[in-house]
């Protein structure tokens, strides 16, 4: 156990200067603007589905991708702000109407496949399509979320990491809905919380080895 | 954020504010001035949590390994203090979390344990296996004897016992290995030894 004073010291010694992270609004624009153009490279590179302006007409699938694109943009600045120490966790309840509005439109859509696969296996076809459409939205947005939102996991891990999940799910399915023929709401969600279960679960098993390593480099 | 490092007015404090601030810009003194000066605030902090001095100064140093890790996330704009307690907040959880873990499956020691000590299991054996003992070391030849006295019953370290015999470290090794041997060959000859 270092004395604190040598514990000082040896911080002291490290401290190179550091740049700040600008206002929290003005990196989540900066990823939003990011997310908006890996979003647009995969539509058009995948298409949009056909029929797409006269389900635009019905107001229940309208309400979906707007409830969705909200809570999207929303819960992608409660999680910018969330990630700095000295903000309340209430920014977390900011996209929570939108939210609402958007849950209280989602159908099973593409797990209505996956629930029928024993018995359907032609829908294996559309199911693996969902999932891949899903994975390749989802892993460069996520991806990019939780790298910018690392210093967040020192001391909130659970709440940045569920909430940055929810707003790549979101913006995601909000878009998804556009470009491919199935809602893939609910997939969307699971994956992106499974993959950020993994994540978490990986951050509890290393954050006290690195914690470890960093008490020993100031020893 | 070029003068000198100003101080609170109401409480006759140092600005923490201004101090982190000079540090994000590597200003190495300030920063040393800011962590000096938090320590006996984060160690009352801490003493509310934690019983024992080493929980304490154990936990003040993860607060100060996080607020250096993540010092870059500190706006001057904002007050300092709100920052600094969600960190020292954190840092006193998770640390109580892995105490109660730990506690669980440990068994603190009172006073009793450390003043009075057991009773032997069989006085007469073990009295005897100290006499025989004795018997061993003084049956060594005067230079092993010498080694084991020093070194193992007075605990001396090798370089004391060196001072003390003149020998050199390499040759007390090799007399105390040469003793600890021919000692276990003469208990087991008498019994001594299981």
């Amino acid at each position: 156990m270092t004395a604190l004073p040598e514990a000082v010291e040896a911080l002291v010694a490290g401290a190179r200067p550091v740049k700040r992270l600008p206002p929290p609004i003005v990196r989540a624009a900066g990823w939003l603007v990011f997310a908006g153009f890996v979003i647009a490279g995969f539509a058009k590179w995948h298409g949009i589905e056909p029929g797409t302006s006269e389900r635009l007409a019905d107001p229940e699938f309208l309400l979906q991708g707007v409830g969705a694109l909200a809570a999207g943009v929303l819960a992608a600045l409660a999680v910018f702000y969330v990630s700095l120490p000295d903000r309340p966790l209430g920014w977390l309840l900011l996209p929570a109407p939108a939210a609402l509005l958007w849950f209280t439109t989602v159908g099973l859509g593409c797990l209505t496949n996956w629930v029928d696969l024993p018995n359907n296996p032609a829908e294996r076809v559309h199911a693996v399509d969902c999932f891949r459409v899903v994975t390749i939205v989802s892993l460069p947005l996520l991806a990019s979320l939780l790298f910018m939102l690392r210093h967040a996991f020192a001391l909130r891990p659970v709440a940045v990491a569920l909430a940055a999940s929810f707003a790549v799910a979101a913006l995601g399915s909000s878009v998804l809905m556009v470009i491919h023929p199935y809602g893939t709401s609910l997939m969307i969600l699971g994956w992106n919380l499974g993959m950020v279960g993994l994540v978490v679960g990986a951050g509890r098993l290393l954050v006290p080895a690195l914690r470890t390593i960093g008490r020993a480099r100031i020893a | 954020m070029t003068g000198p490092a100003t101080k609170d007015v109401t409480s006759g404090r140092r600005d923490w504010s201004d101090d982190m601030a000079r540090a994000q810009n590597g200003d190495r003194e300030a920063y040393r001035l800011l962590l000096a000066d938090l320590l006996p605030y984060l160690r009352s902090l801490a003493r509310r949590r934690f019983s024992s001095a080493a929980e304490v100064d154990d936990a003040v140093q993860d607060v100060l390994l996080s607020l250096h890790s993540i010092r870059h996330t500190y706006d001057p704009a904002r007050p300092f203090l709100p920052w600094l307690l969600v960190i020292a907040q954190r840092r006193f959880v998770d640390r109580m979390r892995r105490y109660g873990t730990s506690a669980g499956r440990e068994v603190s020691l009172t006073e009793e344990h450390e003043t009075i000590p057991a009773e032997p299991a069989n006085p007469l054996i073990e009295e005897w296996s100290g006499v025989a003992l004795q018997a061993a070391i003084e049956a060594l030849p005067d230079g092993q004897r010498q080694a084991i006295q020093l070194l193992k019953l007075k605990e001396m370290s090798l370089k004391e016992a060196s001072q003390v015999t003149g020998l050199s470290v390499a040759a007390l090794k090799v007399a105390s290995h040469r003793a600890i041997m021919r000692l276990r060959v003469l208990l087991q000859r008498s019994g001594g030894l299981a």
